[in-house]
């Protein structure tokens, strides 16, 4: 029966993060498309336009390596596995794991990686400067991420995700962990994505799939790290309603965090999250 | 010769010497961390002999006897003076680079462990501190030169540099297979890289990162060698470098000490830049265009270099497998994200290509001479590192851009 409801759990979840994805180009689309007259048809906007570029031809570059066809598959499946393992809107969805968070940080990881490396494989001039930056983004939004993690583990009490606010322990813990979330929401708001490279069809369809998923995934993480509220538990389904009004409530309350944090800020918000880790191990009462 | 004999003749004359006849240096000595610090050590001295020429044989098996013995030095001065005079030989003779870098952060971590094991009470505690915070320097810093290097004998350094700070986190934890997983982490890069190093001398002419590119269209095979190498070093799932990350981590728990957390946020630091380091190693020097017609001509060869170098990315992949912890759900996880790769791209494996004449980015067409473009405008290694890591960016200048970006933000929140 747990096992059943974990996996029922884990597809609400999957489902929840694939609105939560769509939502934003919809409304985008739906927005100009009300205003262009069209009605509600925008609404579907997105999901006519990846299928449609899943049916394209593919294109690749005369200096592609013979790797070239494996980047986007490979930074596509690690974040569809990141998307599986995220407390999305119930936790304890995969027991046993206690370092859950470093395996989606590091599935993450692996996909940016691919991706970074199917933005260099034509070898051109302005994607390499562009890869560069990104690649400047994603070891800055790393360090954030791991650093994070201990700040949310020695205030917490485990590694594990979405195991609560010490909510009976001291209010420096709850003031840190805010803090970290204020400085990765900054961090995810400078988070640069890599260009997706001499690519088109399906190729480019996965790497679009990824940079709408990556986000969703970020913004959830750093929840389940920093303040897990609201969410459910897999194995009560009683508890389910309430996880997932808390689901897009956490990701509207993030959404907005990310829409107006400055933007250009991506060294101050490292700097902040060196801060907060030093002040973790040298304050917090042990 | 004669040096490489006087080591050998001086290691085991000061075994038998100290301790109890032979029986005793095989049995009384011998403990778990020495020999898993050895065990990659041996791997990487049994590449080296096989990818050596045949006149440097005798010298190669000489200074690995010489560096073999001084693990199971009776004091940590022995240990020195064999790594000391390793050093002296190894700088006459190139072939033996890859086995000195590989084996030299295992033999002073032995002699570190042996000596921090013989200590107790306040002095133990204030030397395990010690260890973390100098893990907690060496292990960025190792990464930051790794993402700074200029040919592969930098790179190497700097991963090593970098893993032998770990190394010496868990020997500061208390963490045996932490030592041990970064102590065989950075014997395989070291040979793995030095060896594809020799290779790349031979066959492309450069050993630059700046004058590398494109080898995996001719050098698919050494192409996947370093890709193997590099994914172990970055920490990334699961390689032996990501299992470290979860290692520590599940080992610092709640409320670590000072240095302890200080060594964490090191290892953050390193494992963030490691990875960039890794990226730039595998795509600037086997992705892109090549800069040379040599380089571009370049092939593969299936040779006893090659043999060794494979050997080590294998082991290195191996190691990432063997040594993870929650074994079941990697497995898992790996399987299931293989099983989605391999359907993707088989899903779209037989879509049509599209035939587009390429963009050259507004330059003339290449000369018939370089078959490959010219690739001028391709981003080189000393770029992208400049880039990544912001360099040119002056600090006062910088405070007044964060200034401003605040301000700004200020005014556009706060604005009625």
């Amino acid at each position: 029966m747990s096992l059943l409801a974990a996996l029922l759990a884990e597809l609400i979840g999957l489902v929840l993060i694939a609105l939560a994805m769509l939502i934003p180009p919809a409304l985008i689309t739906f927005w100009s498309g009300w205003r262009a007259g069209l009605g509600w048809r925008g609404i579907t906007q997105p999901l006519r336009e990846w299928r449609w570029l899943w049916q394209q031809p593919r294109l690749e570059s005369d200096f592609a390596s013979p790797l070239a066809r494996l980047w986007p598959a490979i930074a596509l499946a690690a974040t569809l596995m990141a998307a599986a393992l995220v407390p999305s809107f119930a936790k304890n969805i995969w027991t046993g794991v206690p370092s859950l968070a470093f395996w989606v940080i590091g599935l993450l990881a692996l996909a940016r990686m691919a991706r970074l490396l199917a933005t260099l494989d034509a070898g051109q001039g302005a994607r390499g400067l562009a890869a560069a930056l990104a690649a400047r983004s994603f070891w800055m939004v790393q360090t954030i991420l791991l650093i994070g993690t201990l700040a949310a583990a020695s205030a917490v009490g485990s590694i594990s995700l979405g195991t609560g606010l010490p909510l009976g322990g001291a209010g420096l813990n709850r003031l840190v962990l805010l803090l970290a979330l204020a400085a990765a929401i900054v961090g995810l708001a400078n988070d640069q994505s890599a260009p997706e490279g001499d690519l088109a069809g399906p190729d480019l369809a996965m790497l679009r799939l990824e940079a709408r998923l990556r986000p969703v995934i970020l913004l959830l993480l750093v929840f389940a790290l920093f303040a897990p509220l609201w969410l459910a538990t897999a194995n009560r389904p009683s508890s389910w309603p309430l996880g997932v009004l808390g689901f897009w409530l956490r990701w509207g309350l993030g959404t907005l965090a990310i829409a107006v944090a400055p933007r250009g800020a991506w060294r101050a918000s490292l700097i902040a999250m060196l801060l907060i880790g030093l002040a973790v191990v040298m304050v917090l009462p042990r | 010769m004669v040096a490489a004999i006087a080591l050998v003749t001086h290691a085991l004359l000061a075994q038998i010497m100290v301790v109890d006849g032979v029986a005793g240096w095989i049995g009384g000595q011998a403990s778990m961390l020495r020999w898993g610090l050895l065990a990659p050590v041996a791997l990487v001295a049994l590449a080296v002999l096989i990818a050596a020429p045949r006149g440097g044989r005798l010298r190669l098996s000489c200074i690995t006897a010489g560096l073999i013995l001084a693990f199971w030095a009776p004091d940590p001065l022995v240990t020195g003076f064999g790594l000391l005079t390793a050093i002296m030989l190894a700088a006459f003779c190139a072939d033996a680079q890859p086995l000195l870098l590989g084996a030299a952060p295992a033999l002073i971590l032995e002699a570190i462990g042996a000596a921090i094991i013989a200590q107790h009470g306040l002095i133990a505690s204030v030397s395990a501190a010690a260890c973390l915070v100098l893990a907690a320097l060496l292990a960025p810093l190792g990464a930051l030169f790794a993402l700074r290097a200029h040919d592969f004998t930098g790179l190497a350094r700097g991963f090593v540099l970098g893993l032998f700070g770990v190394a010496l986190g868990g020997v500061g934890l208390g963490l045996a297979s932490v030592t041990l997983i970064a102590s065989a982490g950075a014997a395989l890069i070291a040979g793995g890289l030095l060896l594809i190093e020799q290779r790349l001398t031979e066959t492309a002419g450069h050993i630059a990162l700046d004058w590398l590119g494109g080898l995996a269209r001719g050098m698919p095979e050494l192409s996947f060698v370093l890709l193997a190498l590099m994914l172990g070093v970055s920490v990334l799932p699961p390689g032996p470098a990501f299992d470290l990350l979860v290692l520590i981590a599940q080992a610092l728990g709640p409320a670590p000490s000072l240095s302890a957390g200080a060594f964490f946020l090191g290892t953050a630091l390193w494992a963030a830049l490691s990875s960039v380091a890794a990226l730039r190693g595998f795509a600037l020097v086997a992705l892109g265009r090549p800069r040379s017609l040599r380089a571009a001509a370049a092939e593969d060869q299936r040779d006893r270099l090659w043999i060794a170098m494979a050997s080590l990315a294998a082991a290195m992949l191996l190691l990432g497998l063997i040594v993870v912890p929650d074994r079941l759900v990697v497995i898992l996880m790996t399987s299931c994200c293989a099983v989605l790769v391999a359907l993707l791209v088989a899903s779209v494996r037989k879509r049509r290509l599209l035939e587009l004449p390429h963009w050259t980015e507004g330059f003339a067409k290449p000369p018939l001479w370089l078959p490959f473009d010219d690739p001028k405008t391709q981003m080189t290694a000393t770029g992208f590192a400049a880039i990544t890591l912001g360099v040119g960016v002056s600090l006062p200048g910088w405070l007044r851009d964060q200034s401003n970006v605040v301000r700004l933000w200020l005014r556009t929140v706060l604005a009625p």
